[in-house]
């Protein structure tokens, strides 16, 4: 289960850190607050998604066919 | 109509008289190529121009006419494509600075050839957002594609340079990209017609990608004739796209002029009369009060396509440029840099619910179009913002322009459907588009409605300068 936004925006520089770090990427320091910001705003977009309760049975569409 | 060809002449009429020998594929490419001499300097629409083999390809047409033979639809016709097209014995930029080490393309891009099928002669590649993420038409390496109306505004991104150079003449047709809005929202700055057909009907084989499972390729004109002229040239079965559905050719062209009167059309509401401008909305009235539409339909669901479009596209799009983050950050444009860094700290399970919606809200359409044959909506929720400005104001909310100028036409591109914009310009006023949404594989419904409504006065404007 994912961790709410708002929780996750307390923390979200240290996961910043950690996780840079495990996907091989270094950063600028003032590169930092624009990451943390998108980061930020995909975690909305998180949320939003998240309003929406999805059935069990609902299948994920990765390769999509209209 | 001159006896001598002139910009912004139609391609239709173009071809019809290059075919006919009135005018040669020559004579006009040496205009066209003396008028983008003269106005790409201030537009900053093309990035390269690919001149000696434009002039053998003119050359080919013109040859062809001599010998009796038929060229083709597109006889002639000058057309230029984003520079994330290949091109044969050119690098594909992509609007970065860092694929500038990369070998030429081997191959032409499958749409590139399917135009030079059709008679089209190649003239160059145009501008574009880094890597396609933008919606702005800014590049901080190769500058701004301009407004043709204000070169003080922005053309829209990513597929900025193709908005730019068709709004102001120096091709009738080019081809762009449509990932989350990179077709359709320069063709609403601009005042040109669009079109991203159905995920899966058009050839991506030979384009450089950025979000696989939401990329569209499509052309764009100043008119809706030469949108389907181009739409026909362009179809086709593809094995070197995996997710092409090899459909065959279904001709737009041949019942453009139908009546539109059997078609059921709705307003979309909700969602797309939020953040609306008054310009959006004021343009969209325009077009429901020429239909006299007055029914509206709720798509439910529709912020979260939206959010769903934009995870899929930021983890997606990471995971591509994972290597070149590691090793060329710093070269990136920052704008872009950050998202995609950004990007590749999603949890999955963000993206996998994003995936999970998008077949709830593709069922959720598939409703909507069994009660409807086309929706409207607006392309965009403002005209065209000041270059370089940062910010706007919707709905009291001030947001970035950079990801949020296409929250109208991200929902669509989750679901893949087909999407024609109109241009509605004022007096005196930027112009804006209106979305026409389709149902998947019903490309010539929307374009029959684009053309009604060309003929009922929604035009491409002219550039006054």
């Amino acid at each position: 289960m994912i961790s709410s936004p708002h929780s996750m925006e307390t923390s979200v520089e240290a996961y910043m850190d950690i996780f840079l770090e495990m996907m091989g990427l270094q950063i600028d320091d003032a590169w930092r607050s624009d990451i943390k910001n998108y980061f930020l705003l995909s975690a909305r977009m998180a949320k939003l998604l998240d309003e929406i309760p999805l059935a069990m049975t609902e299948d994920l569409a990765p390769v999509f066919k209209p | 109509m001159s006896s001598r060809y002139q910009v912004f002449t139609e391609a239709g009429e173009i071809a019809r008289r290059v075919r006919s020998g009135e005018w040669r594929a020559t004579e006009v490419l040496a205009e066209t190529l003396r008028y983008i001499g003269e106005h790409n300097g201030k537009l900053n629409a093309f990035t390269q121009i690919t001149e000696a083999r434009a002039r053998r390809e003119a050359e080919a047409v013109d040859a062809q006419v001599a010998r009796g033979e038929n060229p083709g639809t597109l006889a002639g016709v000058p057309f230029a494509v984003k520079n994330l097209f290949d091109i044969k014995d050119e690098v594909t930029l992509a609007g970065s600075k860092i694929n500038r080490q990369d070998l030429p393309a081997v191959a032409d891009a499958t749409l590139i050839r399917r135009m030079n099928a059709a008679g089209a002669i190649l003239l160059g590649a145009l501008n574009m957002g880094e890597y396609a993420y933008d919606f702005t038409g800014e590049n901080i390496h190769y500058g701004p594609s301009r407004n043709p109306h204000d070169c003080s505004r922005m053309s829209g991104g990513s597929s900025g340079g193709s908005g730019s150079a068709v709004a102001g003449g120096m091709v009738p047709i080019a081809l762009g990209s449509d990932t989350n809005g990179s077709i359709r929202v320069p063709s609403s700055l601009c005042g040109i017609f669009g079109l991203k057909p159905t995920y899966g009907r058009l050839s991506r084989a030979g384009t450089f990608p950025f979000c696989p499972s939401l990329d569209h390729v499509g052309p764009l004109a100043r008119s809706a004739q030469d949108l389907a002229l181009a739409y026909d040239a362009l179809q086709g079965d593809d094995e070197q796209d995996p997710v092409m559905a090899n459909r065959g050719i279904e001709p737009s062209m041949t019942g453009l002029e139908e009546s539109v009167m059997e078609l059921k059309i709705a307003i979309a509401g909700g969602y797309f009369r939020k953040q609306a401008t008054v310009a959006a909305e004021q343009a969209l009235a325009r077009v429901a009060g020429v239909l006299r539409l007055s029914e509206e339909v709720e798509l439910l669901g529709t912020a979260q396509a939206r959010a769903a479009a934009y995870l899929i596209t930021n983890a997606e799009s990471s995971n591509l440029h994972l290597a070149r983050l590691r090793r060329y950050a710093a070269e990136y444009d920052p704008d872009v840099r950050d998202r995609m860094l950004a990007g590749t700290l999603l949890p999955a399970s963000w993206t996998i619910q994003a995936q999970r919606f998008r077949s709830v809200f593709r069922a959720d359409m598939h409703n909507i179009f069994g009660r409807f044959d086309l929706l409207l909506a607006p392309a965009t929720p403002m005209t065209a913002p000041l270059i370089g400005q940062r910010t706007m104001e919707l709905d009291g909310e001030q947001m970035l322009v950079r990801p949020h100028l296409g929250l109208y036409t991200q929902p669509f591109s989750l679901v893949g459907l087909p999407v024609v914009v109109v241009p509605v310009a004022s007096a005196d006023a930027m112009p804006i588009g209106v979305q026409i949404i389709a149902a998947p594989w019903q490309e010539e419904k929307a374009l029959r409605l684009a053309r009604y409504l060309e003929l009922s006065g929604f035009t491409s404007p002219v550039p006054h300068n």
